[in-house]
């Protein structure tokens, strides 16, 4: 019997889980280390954020789940790795701080054979002096957060009704943030939302991004082919802007924010402000802080993370500049160079480079998009990569057969534009591959027979399917393999 | 917002485009109509299903 353990429970974790337990035979085991005792469907947050759904229709308890399908949940939050044991023997095992309502702040060590890093990311709101929901501005990062922003946009909008002039901030609060695709997602559900309310008059709404254009979402943006034209997404987002009456101030780095007003620095190294009366501004992300020990106790963290606290997996990290990124530096099996039975998938495992080009401001700061990796192609590479271990774990292979390179994996992507079932709207993009390959597509980067983008209300119908589809499938109802990651 | 990158609808004077170098296309009544046309969505939803799908089956 051998023991799979993985760390996470969230798309990438639960995922990886669900698929080797379907595949595995009972005399193996599968564990899931989580602090959290709930799944949470992260993209339908922004719907949360604005008061459309409650935290309740985005999440479920994983505990039932489990018991069903025979996975062993342990509610903790992993802390050391030690891949080659301790003194007392060489079973590999994780530190794990327990967090479930009886057992808080007990410590359980957690044997595993093999092990499956998927504990996403730390909001790292440090990072920025007055960042986040404990600070001045509000966050949609997870469930609470998100249902926090909704009781801000309430008041917001109060105050627009008893006649007061509000600005509405929104966008990312550090030089290095992600997941640029998630506050576009709220600044348009609240921009609908204030027409909706009938208080848009009333309302300032400003973007703020480290974006170098807008319409970079971290990916370096697109080409699509439309109406005759292969078009930068720059073109498309910025006519969204100017449609819905929202500015934009692109390659900032915030710096502070404070009561009322956010610092920030730009590209050429001026130092600005902004007022706002309501600040949604996404955190910057850093790996949760996992240590590693060796078997003499010798800490060996940074032999299997990167500097950032992610996990260093099969990618090519020798720093290359720009001009050199090749897509084969990206990781295709997410097993752990120094220890074969280790694997990070998600934005657990460490990219090897942005897919934006890195921008440094005359100052020295950097201010440009690190990569997404979350949603559709954290589910994929969970997949495999549960597939590949199972096959090793069985005898059926030695080594990863699966392959799950982001530049060889294509996205599909539904960005809400307004939730309403019929006078909502969402931005349906699809692309191939995900990390730009000029090597095969010299000209734009993607296949442009794969890589499209439109807006309407299609996009909102198929954004609530997949919101009911995935928690279905997260719920591993009858049949849930079908649905694709 | 960038200098150099404000758009004549966004600023509210068609004028200013005098002093720009760079306009966003902006959507005509009938374009954003069709956006939330049931019969129009309807179709759409199925070309973006199938398009989709192939993303799919790609990987």
């Amino acid at each position: 019997m051998a023991r799979l353990v993985i760390l996470g429970a969230g798309i990438a974790g639960h995922t990886a889980a669900l698929h080797a337990r379907r595949k595995l035979g009972r005399d193996h085991e599968v564990v899931v280390v989580s602090p959290n005792s709930k799944w949470n469907w992260i993209p339908s947050n922004i719907w949360v954020g604005v008061g459309v759904m409650t935290p309740e229709q985005v999440t479920f308890p994983l505990a039932p789940v489990y018991a069903k399908t025979g996975v062993t949940f342990v509610q903790g939050k992993a802390t050391c790795i030690h891949p080659e044991g301790d003194a007392e023997g060489a079973q590999p095992y994780v530190d794990v701080l327990l967090t479930g309502p009886d057992t808080q702040g007990q410590s359980q060590k957690v044997p595993y054979d093999w092990l499956i890093n998927a504990t996403g990311p730390k909001l790292n709101f440090d990072a920025t002096p007055g960042l986040g929901p404990n600070g001045n501005s509000l966050s949609v990062c997870t469930y609470d957060h998100a249902d926090h922003a909704a009781r801000g946009l309430d008041e917001a909008v109060a105050r627009m009704q008893k006649g007061e002039q509000q600005t509405l901030l929104i966008g990312t609060g550090h030089g290095t943030c992600t997941c640029q695709g998630a506050a576009f997602e709220y600044l348009f559900n609240v921009e609908f939302e204030l027409r909706r309310r009938g208080v848009r008059d009333k309302a300032k709404v400003i973007w703020i991004s480290n974006e170098h254009e807008l319409g970079d979402f971290g990916m370096g943006g697109m080409f699509l082919k439309r109406g005759g034209y292969i078009t930068h997404s720059r073109v498309f987002t910025e006519s969204l802007y100017t449609e819905r009456g929202v500015e934009w101030i692109t390659r900032a780095g915030v710096k502070e924010v404070g009561a009322r007003e956010v610092s920030y620095e730009t590209l050429d190294g001026e130092e600005r402000t902004q007022n706002f009366d309501f600040a949604m501004l996404l955190p910057p992300f850093r790996g949760v802080g996992l240590s590693a020990l060796d078997r003499q106790g010798d800490d060996i963290t940074t032999e299997l993370f990167a500097p950032n606290g992610f996990m260093r997996v099969d990618a090519d990290y020798s720093g290359k500049p720009f001009e050199a990124w090749s897509p084969s530096d990206w990781p295709s099996t997410y097993q752990s160079p120094k220890y074969k039975n280790i694997f990070a998938v998600g934005i657990a495992f460490a990219p090897p480079h942005a897919i934006s080009k890195p921008m440094v401001s005359a100052k020295g700061t950097p201010i440009s998009p690190t990569p997404p990796r979350t949603g559709m192609p954290s589910g994929v590479m969970a997949r495999q990569v549960a597939l590949n271990v199972v096959d090793m774990m069985q005898g059926r292979a030695t080594e990863p057969t699966r392959h799950a390179s982001m530049a060889r994996m294509g996205a599909a992507c539904i960005a809400s534009a307004g939730a309403s079932l019929f006078g909502g709207t969402a931005v349906s993009m699809t692309m191939f591959p995900i990390i730009p390959d000029f090597e095969k597509y010299p000209d734009t980067g993607r296949d442009i027979g794969y890589t499209s983008g439109e807006i309407g209300l299609a996009g909102h119908w198929l954004k609530h399917l997949l919101h009911y589809g995935f928690i279905y499938k997260a719920k591993a109802n009858p049949l849930w393999v079908v649905v694709p990651e | 917002m960038n200098d150099d990158d404000t758009s004549a609808t966004n600023s509210g004077d068609i004028r200013t485009q005098y002093g720009q170098s760079y306009y966003p296309p902006v959507p005509t009544r009938f374009t954003q109509a069709l956006r939330t046309n049931l019969l129009w969505q309807f179709l759409r939803f199925l070309v973006i299903n199938a398009r989709m799908l192939r993303m799919v089956r790609k990987h």
